[in-house]
Order: C-alpha cells, then sequence, then structure tokens
C-alpha cells in the first residue's frame, strides 16, 4: 500500500515522489479528492484545474531524475488574485469575472512548478484583498477547518482553509497589511510574508503597489522555506522586484538558536491583546529563551499611516470601478474604497513622509537584536459574521481591527514568519520578525519552534 | 516497601495536575516534558498505538486542540516507595458526554523530576 500523504508536509510528498515510494499522479488524485469531499463545507477553493494538474503530476512521473525537483509532486493552490492561464483573475471581486482568462500563469506559479510542485487551482479570498475576515459576499466565506462556524481571517482566506484543512499542504498568498499571517494565525498553520521586493507580484491583480507582498502558507516551517527557495529571483515585470542574490533559507534551517538575540515587542503589541493572544506569546517567548522587551517606536502611528497608504492606494486604483460599477462591490469593501478617494493628498505626504522616519528607527531596533516577536492576531478566530470585538474596553469592528498587530510591521515591508501555537480550543499565531532579507533568520526560528513542540499547525477534527 | 507516604503523594499529584492543565491546555511542550524522553516510553492511546518519546511527540504536535477540556473522577495516586506511582482516573469531555474515558500511568522519578514512563488512555461507552 502507497504511504498515506493525506497530512504530509510538501517535504515528505516531496521525497517520496522523489524516491519512487509515490506516484505524484496518486498524491494529486488523493488532494483532488480531499477537496471533493470537505471543500463544499470549506469553501477554500473557487476554481479546481483537475484536468492540468493531472497532466502535470503524469509529467512529474515521467521525470528521470525527480531527486533534482525540491518540490516534487506536491499540490498546491493559489489565492484568486494571481494569474492562472486560461482563468479569470477574479481577485475575489465580481467584476473581475467579465475579465478574459489570463493568458498565461504568474511566474511564482511558473517558478513552484518548475521545482516539481503541482498547481491545484484558485483559492477563496476577500473582496479585492481588503479584507481581515476571510468573508466574500459573492462567493461566501471561506471557513475554519477547526471550527467550521468561525473565520478563517483574510483576506488570503482560502489559502488558509486549504492548508489547515489538509485539501494541500501549501498555498500563495497575498499580504499587504497582514492578509498572509492574519489566516495563518486564526487556522492555526505557517505563512511567510517576506521582504518587500523580495518576491515578484507580476500577473498578480494588485491592490496597494507600495504595501502589496506575496508568499506562501504551509504547515511546516520547512514547507515555507522550501517554497519560498523556488520562488526567488529578480523578475524586471516587477517595478518593486529588487536584484537580489539568491539568498536559501533551506540551508539555514537546522542551525536552532545559537547565536541569535531574540527579543520580545511590548507596549503597543500587548496593549489590546485578549489573554489567548499573549498565551502564545508567553510559550514562544518562553521557549526560545526571549526575555528582553523592546518598544517599537510609534506603533500606533505606523498603522494609521499604512491605512492612510492602503486607503488612497486603493482607491485610486479601484477609482473607475467605483464610478461606473460601484453596486457590484462588496459594500463593506466599496464604502472603504469610496472613503479613500476623499483623504487630502496633505495626509499621504505626511504618511510616507513619517514611514521613512519611522523604518530608520525599527532597524536601529536590530543593532540589539535579531528578531522580535509580535502577536499575530489580538485573538483567535471570531465567529462568522461577527461585527466587533472589544480591544482594550474598546469594542471595534473585527474586520478592521484582526490586522491591530500585523500593519506597522508590513507598512516597513519587514519579513514575518507567522507560527501557530496550538492553544485550546483554537489555535493563534505568533510573529517572529527579522531584519530587511533575513527570512532566514525568521524561518530558522520557526523551525527551532517546531523542534521543540512550542509551534505546531494541529490536524483538525474534520 | 513503603506505600503512599504522604510528601511523596503530594509530589506525585502536583505531577498530575500540571500534567491534566497542561493536557486541556493543549501545552504540548509542557506535555512533551513529562513524559520520560527515553524510546522505550509508551503511550496507547483512543486510537494511538505510540512506541518512544518522539512518536508521542510528533502526536501531540499534530493534535487538534479542539474540545481537549475534561473533568476528572474516582482519580486514584498510589505510591510505592519514594520513586514509583501509579495515577488512575476517569474522565468525561463535554464533547462526549456517552463515553468514559479511561487512563492510567505509571510514574518514575528521575533526576530531572517525575516522568510517565507508561500510558493507556480508552474511551468505553458510559458505565452507568
Amino acid at each position: 500500500m502507497a504511504q498515506d500523504l493525506s497530512w504530509a508536509t510538501s517535504a515528505e510528498i516531496a521525497r517520496a515522489v522523489a524516491s519512487g515510494a509515490s506516484r505524484a499522479l496518486d498524491v494529486v488524485d488523493d488532494a483532488l479528492a480531499r477537496i471533493e469531499e470537505h471543500n463544499p463545507t470549506l469553501n477554500a477553493f473557487t476554481a479546481i484545474t483537475a484536468d492540468r494538474a493531472r497532466a502535470k503530476a503524469c509529467a512529474i512521473d515521467a521525470t528521470r531524475d525527480k531527486a533534482q525537483l525540491p518540490l516534487a509532486g506536491v499540490p498546491f493552490a493559489v489565492k484568486n488574485l494571481f494569474d492562472i492561464e486560461g482563468l479569470a483573475t477574479v481577485a475575489g471581486s465580481k467584476i473581475n469575472r467579465a475579465h478574459p482568462p489570463a493568458k498565461k500563469d504568474s511566474p511564482l506559479i511558473e517558478r513552484l512548478e518548475a521545482a516539481g510542485a503541482v498547481l491545484l487551482g484558485a483559492l477563496n479570498m476577500g473582496e479585492y484583498a481588503y479584507d481581515f475576515t476571510g468573508e466574500n459576499i459573492h462567493d461566501g466565506p471561506s471557513r475554519n477547518p477547526h471550527d467550521v462556524s468561525r473565520m478563517t481571517g483574510g483576506s488570503s482566506g482560502g489559502s488558509g482553509s486549504a492548508v489547515a484543512g489538509g485539501l494541500v499542504p501549501l498555498a500563495l498568498g497575498s499580504d499587504t497589511n497582514g492578509s498572509i499571517r492574519v489566516p495563518a494565525s486564526l487556522c492555526g498553520i505557517f505563512g511567510l510574508k517576506p521582504t518587500y521586493g523580495r518576491l515578484t507580484r507580476a500577473h498578480s491583480f494588485p491592490f496597494v503597489a507600495s504595501l502589496d507582498h506575496v508568499g506562501p502558507l504551509a504547515r511546516s516551517a520547512r514547507d515555507l522555506a522550501l517554497s519560498y527557495d523556488a520562488m526567488q529571483g529578480f523578475d524586471a515585470e516587477d517595478g518593486a522586484s529588487l536584484d537580489r542574490p539568491f539568498e536559501p533559507a533551506t540551508p539555514q534551517l537546522e542551525r536552532g538558536l545559537d547565536g541569535l538575540r531574540i527579543a520580545v515587542a511590548g507596549g503597543y503589541f500587548k496593549k489590546g491583546a485578549f489573554p489567548e493572544a499573549l498565551a502564545a506569546l508567553e510559550r514562544v517567548a518562553k521557549a526560545v529563551g526571549a526575555r528582553n522587551e523592546i518598544d517599537i517606536p510609534e506603533a500606533a502611528r505606523a498603522r494609521a499611516a499604512a491605512y492612510v497608504i492602503t486607503v488612497t492606494e486603493g482607491a485610486a486604483l479601484h477609482l473607475e470601478r467605483l464610478r461606473k460599477q460601484a453596486n457590484d462591490f462588496d459594500p463593506a469593501v466599496r464604502d472603504r474604497l469610496i472613503a479613500g478617494a476623499m483623504v487630502p493628498s496633505t495626509l499621504v505626504v505626511q504618511a510616507q513622509k513619517f514611514r521613512r522616519w519611522y523604518r530608520a528607527r525599527v532597524l536601529e531596533l536590530f543593532k540589539s537584536c535579531d528578531a522580535i516577536l509580535a502577536p499575530a492576531t489580538p485573538c483567535t478566530a471570531p465567529e462568522i459574521g461577527q461585527q466587533n470585538f472589544t480591544l482594550d474596553g474598546v469594542e471595534l469592528p473585527v474586520r478592521a481591527n484582526l490586522g491591530l498587530y500585523t500593519q506597522p510591521i508590513s507598512f516597513i515591508g519587514l519579513p514575518v514568519a507567522a507560527v501557530p501555537v496550538a492553544l485550546a480550543p483554537l489555535p493563534i499565531g505568533v510573529q517572529i520578525i527579522a531584519a530587511p532579507w533575513r527570512e532566514d533568520v525568521a524561518l530558522r526560528i520557526a523551525h527551532a519552534l517546531e523542534q521543540m513542540g512550542a509551534g505546531a499547525a494541529p490536524k483538525p477534527n474534520l | 516497601m513503603e506505600i503512599d507516604l504522604p510528601e511523596i503523594v503530594a509530589e506525585v499529584r502536583e505531577a498530575f495536575a500540571l500534567y491534566e492543565k497542561a493536557l486541556v491546555s493543549n501545552d504540548v511542550p509542557a506535555l512533551n516534558a513529562l513524559f520520560r524522553d527515553d524510546p522505550r516510553t509508551v503511550r496507547y492511546g483512543g486510537a494511538e498505538i505510540l512506541y518512544g518519546h518522539a512518536e508521542i511527540k510528533a502526536f501531540r504536535a499534530a493534535r487538534s486542540p479542539v474540545a481537549l477540556g475534561r473533568t476528572l473522577s474516582r482519580t486514584v495516586i498510589t505510591t510505592f516507595g519514594r520513586e514509583f506511582a501509579v495515577a488512575s482516573t476517569l474522565y468525561v469531555r463535554p464533547s462526549a458526554l456517552g463515553k468514559t474515558g479511561r487512563q492510567m500511568q505509571t510514574w518514575v522519578k528521575f533526576a530531572e523530576g517525575w516522568r510517565v514512563v507508561a500510558a493507556h488512555v480508552s474511551l468505553i461507552d458510559k458505565v452507568k
């Protein structure tokens, strides 16, 4: 009997396929069967590319030197804002359904497939990525596999649901203000938001060009590293892509914590947190021996500035659609974008000016530490449809505030690994924040936490 | 052999309580620490057969944290000498009210403290 790979990591699948113990086609067929069984409940996939996936799997099985493929036979899926050849790139919207089918795949899909991975389809997301809940008025909400009455978090909600629910071991998401880290936290999986400019965003539907990042979600730190390494590389088609040397993270994973100075973010990052967020942070801090608390200066202002840039750039991107097709938007997204179209330009200029000041201050912190720990979300997954929660005694909307702790970090493009802590009854994530271009440090710590049992993607009772 | 020396019973009770707290809160590092890190440590679970600390650790890491809360009853802790004890308990989970859970653990005191060296957990239909 072939090995049961239904909850296997990408690394385990690639090993089994490369060694000939399993066939890529069987792995893909099993994943398609799981999608058929569980997607009606989880609502993670919005398109399934079964024929293409089987053809690709057969091609991998026919490849002579499968050991050269680090992701041989690994099924994956992408948030539906990445171009998939032959499909319209809907980006969670109704409006984009009228777009012509994409002529080619996003380069990240091409790079993962070149490493042996197999695309299974497109994943649900909050409309135009302006969302932290994973709810979608057109496609319905993606559901949290640990409790299907609860949110996945967003906007990469389908990515969180598909990976945590065991449909695929690997997914791509995007993160402008927290859209990889929030669903990773609420769904109890690992997520990587790389440094701004590291992974190409070409042939994906944008939201806020000056804040958009893309990255992987997975059930282990090693899978993040393997997929991230396969996706690195300059791309002239993305204006923000930096021509960095290839800096693989996978070879660094086993180095452990030796020599790493790890601090805990205090002040803003402990204010407003529910007890579970602090409990998870404490478990991680204890496991890595992080005792020093440091203050990230003006984090609240950083979040406010991130909002201003988000809403104005988002409004500029969607202005024509807002004028002509306002009623085709999700009202929760539309009204915020309309508000953004009326923000005075002086505020935007001030936000950008502050951003430079803040970035310089935060970079100074990395002279005395290599990584900073902070909660990923203020709480575990809220109920689907829940409008408000109470943070620090103030009733606030869930949709805008699940990203409380993620926004001040992506605002200056720092790399972050979100690590799940399997608290009972629901998991929650912790951010491992590193200096620019040090994804390897964040992933090393994430891997060490996994080895110690302090970080783990729990298997849901589906 | 002295059975149930009060100070020894108190020590095991404390370790047993730590384990219970770690279990219901899914504090995986604490759970891993309380089972002896040794290939001869064995845990038979409701649906698992786990030989060695590595297999037990892998099970803990992947376990769903949902619905781990439970209520104990008829807990018996008996110590034999100063370094050996048996802990037996029944439990009920709100998520499985029709079932009675049974847990037996063998505890041994090492230099590092009290550790479980063998455990068996099973669920049966509720005993009237």
